[in-house]
Parts: C-alpha cells; sequence; structure tokens
C-alpha cells in the first residue's frame, strides 16, 4: 500500500522530499517513526497531483486539517491524512508546503539523496536540512540530530573541510561527540573560538586543563541542555501563530472534516 | 577502582548495528517493528498535536 502511495506520486510526477521521521530512518539515525512526513512542492499543480493520488488510494483527512489552501499551505501549517492497509493496519501521511527552519522547496529538493527502498526509489531531504527541521520542540529530537550529525562527519571523513566543521560544531547536542571532535582533529578546535558556542569553549578548557576537566565537562553539558531549551522555545515561538489561525480556523467551522476523502484540488 | 562509564544499549545498537544496515534494510526493519506497536494512533496525535 505505501509502496504503492510512492510509486503514484512517482508517476504523478509530484514534486516531494521525504522528510522527518522516515528520512531520519532511512539515514540510520533513528529506529523508528510512526508516520510519514513528506514536503510538497507549494504550487497547486504539485499538491492538485498529490490529492489526486490520496483519493485513488481511498485516503481520508485525520484531524485538524486546515483548508487546502494554497496561502495557508504556505503558511507552514500541516496537512493530515489516514490510509487503511491489510489486516486492519492503518498508517499516518503528514504533509507541508513549508516545513520549519528551511530555504524553500527546489532548493532542498536539488539536494536531495535519493534511496532505493521496497517502497520505491524516494527523494529524500538533505541531512543538513533534515537537521534544521528537527530542531523540534521535542527533547527526543536532539539526541536524533547528533546522530545525523555523526552520519554526516562519517560520510565527510577524513576531508573535513572548516567549514564542515562549523556545521559538525555548530549542531552536536551529545557532550561525548563534541569531546570526540575536539579530541581527535586539529582542525575541528581551530573553529572553536569563531563559532562563539560556550560549551565547545568549556569542552577545549577541558583538554588543555586536566585537573578541572570534570568541572568543564559538568558547564558544557549544563550548556548543552540551556541550548536545547531555547531552541525548544523558539520552536513554540514558530508554531504559535500557525496553531493560533488552525484554533480560528476550526472557531469558524472551515477545519476539513475528519474521515472525508480530500477535495479535487486546493484553492 | 576506575568508575566504568555505562553507556545505553540502545545508543550502542544505533551507532554500532543499525547504522550498518542499508537504508533500504532499516526501514523494512522499522516497519516490521511499528506492526508490533498497539497505541500508533495515540503515539501519532501526541507527537502531531501537542497539548498546550
Amino acid at each position: 500500500m505505501i509502496k504503492r502511495f510512492f510509486q503514484a506520486l512517482n508517476s504523478e510526477g509530484v514534486l516531494y522530499l521525504l522528510i522527518s521521521g522516515q528520512a531520519t530512518v532511512l539515514y540510520g539515525a533513528a529506529t523508528f517513526s510512526e508516520d510519514i512526513d513528506i514536503w510538497v512542492n507549494p504550487t497547486p499543480q504539485d499538491w492538485n497531483k498529490l490529492l489526486k493520488v490520496i483519493r485513488r488510494l481511498k485516503g481520508k483527512v485525520y484531524k485538524l486539517t486546515p483548508p487546502l489552501r494554497m496561502d495557508l499551505i504556505r503558511k507552514g501549517h500541516g496537512y493530515h491524512f489516514q490510509f487503511q492497509q491489510r489486516g486492519n493496519l492503518e498508517w499516518f501521511l503528514d504533509v507541508m508546503g513549508k516545513p520549519p527552519r528551511v530555504g524553500d522547496f527546489i532548493s532542498a529538493f536539488k539536494k536531495a539523496v535519493y534511496h532505493r527502498t521496497e517502497w520505491g526509489r524516494i527523494p529524500v531531504i538533505g541531512i543538513r536540512e533534515l537537521v534544521e527541521i528537527k530542531k523540534t520542540r521535542r527533547l527526543e529530537d536532539y539526541p536524533v540530530i547528533s546522530n545525523l550529525v555523526r552520519i554526516e562527519y562519517n560520510n565527510l571523513h577524513p576531508s573535513v573541510s572548516s567549514q564542515d566543521w562549523e556545521w559538525i560544531l555548530k549542531n552536536t547536542f551529545e557532550i561525548e561527540d563534541v569531546i570526540y571532535y575536539l579530541s581527535n582533529h586539529r582542525r575541528a578546535r581551530a573553529v572553536v573560538d569563531s563559532l562563539k558556542r560556550k560549551c565547545l569553549t568549556f569542552v577545549n578548557k577541558a583538554l588543555i586543563e586536566k585537573r578541572k576537566k570534570e568541572f568543564y565537562i559538568k558547564e558544557a553539558s549544563k550548556q548543552i541542555a540551556l541550548e536545547i531549551e531555547e531552541l525548544r522555545e523558539k520552536d513554540r515561538v514558530y508554531w504559535r501563530p500557525i496553531i493560533e489561525e488552525l484554533r480560528r480556523l476550526k472557531k469558524r467551522g472551515e477545519l476539513l472534516p475528519e474521515n472525508d476523502t480530500p477535495p479535487l484540488s486546493v484553492c | 577502582m576506575k568508575e566504568k562509564k555505562s553507556v545505553p544499549i540502545f545508543q550502542t545498537y544505533q551507532r554500532e548495528i543499525w547504522v550498518k544496515f542499508t537504508p533500504a534494510q532499516r526501514l523494512k526493519r522499522s516497519w516490521e517493528l511499528r506492526k508490533r506497536i498497539k497505541n500508533l494512533k495515540e503515539i501519532h496525535d501526541k507527537k502531531i498535536f501537542p497539548s498546550p
């Protein structure tokens, strides 16, 4: 069933990227995700083709789904659908036209990584864009981000440029990984000062002043925890106007009715 | 005696074994695991519609 869904997306020529949970599974940064998230190019043509596919596979509207209007799609609203599989199993599809913290679709699409799977050949969002999407309010996403960073490091190793090190060191939230990178790579240590990330400065000090190592590592860990809290808050702030708009739409009875077949086209 | 640092089993599995599978193998195994989860809807809803 899921294979048919992706085959249909590909044969209709929908421009899309697999993002979030399933993308982290494909990269090896997570072992499980409960749903399928895709980013569809926010044009009426692509969304109309998507709706055709959902309708053909008897997908239904799920909870809190706003009307299929291009202005709402481009603002970053999420569209939720569910499908029934054999054996009464169901799966959930979440679609966005503008995920948080990433640029435009076409730029991301140019950096897509294609994976061959039992669902077919799937375009997956690049690791660096995926890391931005995963900077959510959910605490469990931060170890996954560090895993993605480690995977990117392994892909690049041994030719890690200074720019790559900047990205790696900016996006690692596991103290053990920070210690590993700074202990083993002179080029990584060289970019620490320019990044102005307190946790990196503390780890650097821990590596130099061995007697006070424990103190500095503790301070670095505290800084990482604070940074995570800041990112979680930023994510809440990002979603606030979207959630408020969703509430207004609900109040006015404009949400798509749950369990309905989605409309034929966007407006 | 030097204290031995414990590493969570899951993290070791992810770092040592999981990353060595191909993307297709990971996807297949992940969906096998998914079949065993009873409250998928709840997990999904909690993620997508967090309580304020």
